[in-house]
C-alpha cells in the first residue's frame, strides 16, 4: 500500500510537470478552499497510512478482517 | 410596483454550460455549446449509463439539438422537490454520501464534479438520487476540487452541527442557501469537535485558510499546490467513512420512547386507522400532504393507495425516525419525510424568492390530512380556527381533519399552564370555520373515543 502511494504520488508529480491543469469553474472555489485541499489530502493520506499499520499490528494478535475508518 | 413579470422558476441559472428547465409538464436538461464537450464525455465514457443503472442518477434520454443551438435531454420528472433545511438527518447524510460516491465514480472515468450543491440531490421513488446531470466535467490530473468549499458548506458543516451541536442549526440553511459559512460552523461547534481530525482540517483549518487568504490586496490568482488524483481519492474516502458513521441524537436512541405515548386506547387508534384507510381508498388520491405526520403511521396508510405522500412534521426526531424506518423497513417509495413548522413554513428563497419555492406551493395535493393537529395550531399556537381552515384549503380541495375536544387529555395538557381564551374552539367552531372553505362535510366518530374525523370536500373556489 505504501509503495502504491509513493508510486502514485511520483507519477502524479511528474505528470504535473508536463500537463498544465485548470481550476476553472462556474462557481468561485475560494482561494482558501483551494489552498487547503493538498494539505488536507496529505494529512488524511498519512492518517490512512498509520491506520493501516495499526490494523496490521492488531491483525497479528487476533483473527478476522479489519475495517479502515477515519 | 413594476410591470416586470417574475419567471415561475429560476432554480438553475448559474452554470453557463446549461441547467434544468421545465417545458410544459416535462423537465429537461439544457446543454449549451459551452457544456457540450463535457456532456459528450459524460455519455460516451459510459459514466452516465453506469450511474443510471445503479440508481444513483435521475434517468434521462438522449439530448436533441434545438433551433436555439442548445441541446435538450428529457429527464424523469421528480414527484416532489425538497431542500436541505427540510430534510431528515439520514436523508441529509445520504445526500452527502451520494455526492462523494458520484465524485469517486466520476474520477474513475476521467471526470469530476464541478460543484457540490445540496440542491443536486433529491429523493425519488424511495432512493436518494443525483439530479444535476450537468455537474460532470472533464478531470485534469492534479487539479483541486472546485466544489470542495461547497461540499463543506452544504453538507459537512451542517451535518456536524446537527450531530454534535444543536439539531436546529439545520434551519440556518434557510438564511444561507449556499451553505453555512465556515466561520459560523467553527464558532458554533462544541469544543469536543477539536479532537476530531475531520473537523480540525475541513472546518477549523479550512476556515483559517479562508480568513487568511480573503483579505489580500494581491489581485493575482493564488498559487495552489496540485492535488494528485490518488490523494484526492484518499481524501474523499476518508470523508465518506467519517460521514457514514455520523449519527444524529435521534438516530442513536436518545429519543426512542418519545412518541410512544398517546391519549387513547389501542382499539380507538386502530379504528382511526381504519377510517383513514377507507377514506383514502374511496377518494382514489394521487397526492396527499400529511400535516403533523409525526412518525408517519397515517402517511404509510395514505401511501397504500396514493402515489405521493408528503409527510411533514415540526419535530426533528420524528422526521429523522420516519426516514430511518423507511430506509430500514422499506415501503417508503412514495413517502417524503419533511421537517416543517406550519407556523413558519418554508418561504420562497433565493433569487426573486423563486429559486426555492415555498412549501405551500410545492405541497399542493388532492387531500390534506390533519390528524391530531388542529388543537396544536388552535390552542398551542393561538391560530383562529378560520386560519386553520385556510391552511387546508390552500393545500388541497379535500381535507381529513381530526377533532379533539377540550375534554381530551391532550387538550387539557395544552391548557394546564394558561387560561382558556379559546371559546371558539369546539366542534361547532371547527365546522363553521372549515365551512367557509369547503361545501360538504362527513363525520366519522372514532370508536371508544370522544374524538371525531371530519372529511371536508368540494372546496369553494
Amino acid at each position: 500500500m505504501k509503495r502504491n502511494i509513493i508510486g502514485s504520488a511520483t507519477v502524479a508529480t511528474v505528470g504535473l510537470l508536463f500537463f498544465p491543469w485548470d481550476a476553472w469553474a462556474y462557481l468561485d472555489p475560494g482561494a482558501g478552499s483551494m489552498a487547503i485541499q493538498a494539505l488536507a489530502a496529505a494529512v488524511f493520506t498519512v492518517a490512512v497510512f498509520f491506520r493501516q499499520i495499526r490494523n496490521w499490528v492488531c491483525s497479528l494478535f487476533r483473527k478476522g478482517s479489519h475495517h479502515d475508518k477515519l | 410596483m413594476t410591470n416586470f413579470e417574475c419567471p415561475p422558476e429560476c432554480f438553475s441559472f448559474r452554470d453557463p454550460a446549461g441547467g434544468a428547465v421545465r417545458i410544459g409538464n416535462g423537465f429537461f436538461r439544457r446543454i449549451t455549446a459551452a457544456g457540450w464537450e463535457d456532456w459528450r464525455k459524460f455519455n460516451d465514457s459510459g459514466l452516465a449509463k453506469s450511474l443510471v443503472a445503479d440508481g444513483l442518477l435521475l434517468p434521462f434520454d438522449k439530448a436533441e439539438k434545438q433551433p436555439s443551438g442548445d441541446w435538450l435531454a428529457p429527464v424523469e420528472t421528480l414527484d416532489f422537490i425538497s431542500y436541505s433545511h427540510e430534510w431528515a438527518f439520514g436523508q441529509f447524510r445520504d445526500a452527502a454520501l451520494l455526492t462523494l460516491e458520484l465524485l469517486l465514480r466520476a474520477l474513475e472515468y476521467g471526470m469530476t464534479l464541478k460543484d457540490a450543491s445540496s440542491c443536486n440531490v433529491q429523493r425519488h421513488r424511495g432512493r436518494t438520487v443525483f439530479m444535476d446531470h450537468g455537474s460532470f466535467t472533464v478531470y485534469h490530473e492534479g487539479e483541486v476540487w472546485a466544489g470542495y468549499r461547497q461540499f463543506v458548506a452544504h453538507f459537512l458543516g451542517p451535518l456536524l452541527l446537527m450531530a454534535w451541536g444543536d439539531r436546529r442549526h439545520q434551519l440556518q440553511l434557510r438564511n444561507f442557501p449556499d451553505g453555512l459559512p465556515l466561520d459560523y460552523v467553527a464558532g458554533a461547534l462544541p469544543r469536543r469537535s477539536l479532537f476530531s481530525l475531520q473537523a480540525l482540517v475541513h472546518i477549523y483549518g479550512h476556515a483559517w485558510f479562508q480568513h487568511r487568504l480573503q483579505d489580500t490586496a494581491d489581485l493575482r490568482a493564488p498559487e495552489i499546490r496540485p492535488l494528485p488524483r490518488k490523494r484526492f481519492q484518499t481524501l474523499l474516502l476518508s470523508l465518506r467513512d467519517f460521514l457514514s458513521g455520523l449519527k444524529s441524537p435521534s438516530e442513536s436512541g436518545e429519543w426512542s420512547d418519545y412518541y410512544d405515548h398517546t391519549s387513547y386506547s389501542e382499539a380507538s387508534f386502530l379504528d382511526k386507522q381504519r377510517i383513514v384507510r377507507e377514506l383514502c381508498r374511496e377518494l382514489a388520491l394521487r397526492r396527499v400532504v400529511d400535516l403533523g405526520a409525526n412518525t408517519g403511521v397515517f402517511s404509510r396508510i395514505a401511501a397504500e393507495t396514493a402515489g405521493v405522500v408528503i409527510a411533514a412534521d415540526v419535530d426533528f426526531p420524528a422526521v429523522d425516525r420516519l426516514y430511518g424506518q423507511l430506509q430500514n423497513m422499506g415501503g417508503g417509495e412514495r413517502i417524503f419525510p419533511l421537517q416543517q413548522d406550519l407556523c413558519c413554513p418554508s418561504p420562497g428563497l433565493g433569487v426573486l424568492n423563486r429559486e426555492r419555492l415555498p412549501f405551500l406551493e410545492r405541497a399542493r395535493a388532492d387531500l390534506a390530512l390533519g390528524l391530531a393537529l388542529v388543537h396544536h395550531l388552535a390552542i398551542g399556537c393561538n391560530w383562529p380556527l378560520e386560519l386553520v381552515g385556510a391552511l387546508f384549503a390552500e393545500l388541497a380541495p379535500a381535507a381529513v381533519v381530526e377533532f379533539v375536544p377540550k375534554s381530551d387529555t391532550q387538550v387539557k395538557r395544552l391548557l394546564r399552564t394558561r387560561p382558556d381564551i379559546f371559546p371558539e374552539y369546539g366542534r361547532d367552531g371547527l365546522l363553521a370555520a372549515f365551512g367557509r372553505y369547503y361545501r360538504r362535510v362527513r363525520v366519522f366518530p372514532i370508536a371508544g373515543s370522544e374524538r371525531e374525523i371530519f372529511l371536508f370536500d368540494e372546496r369553494i373556489a
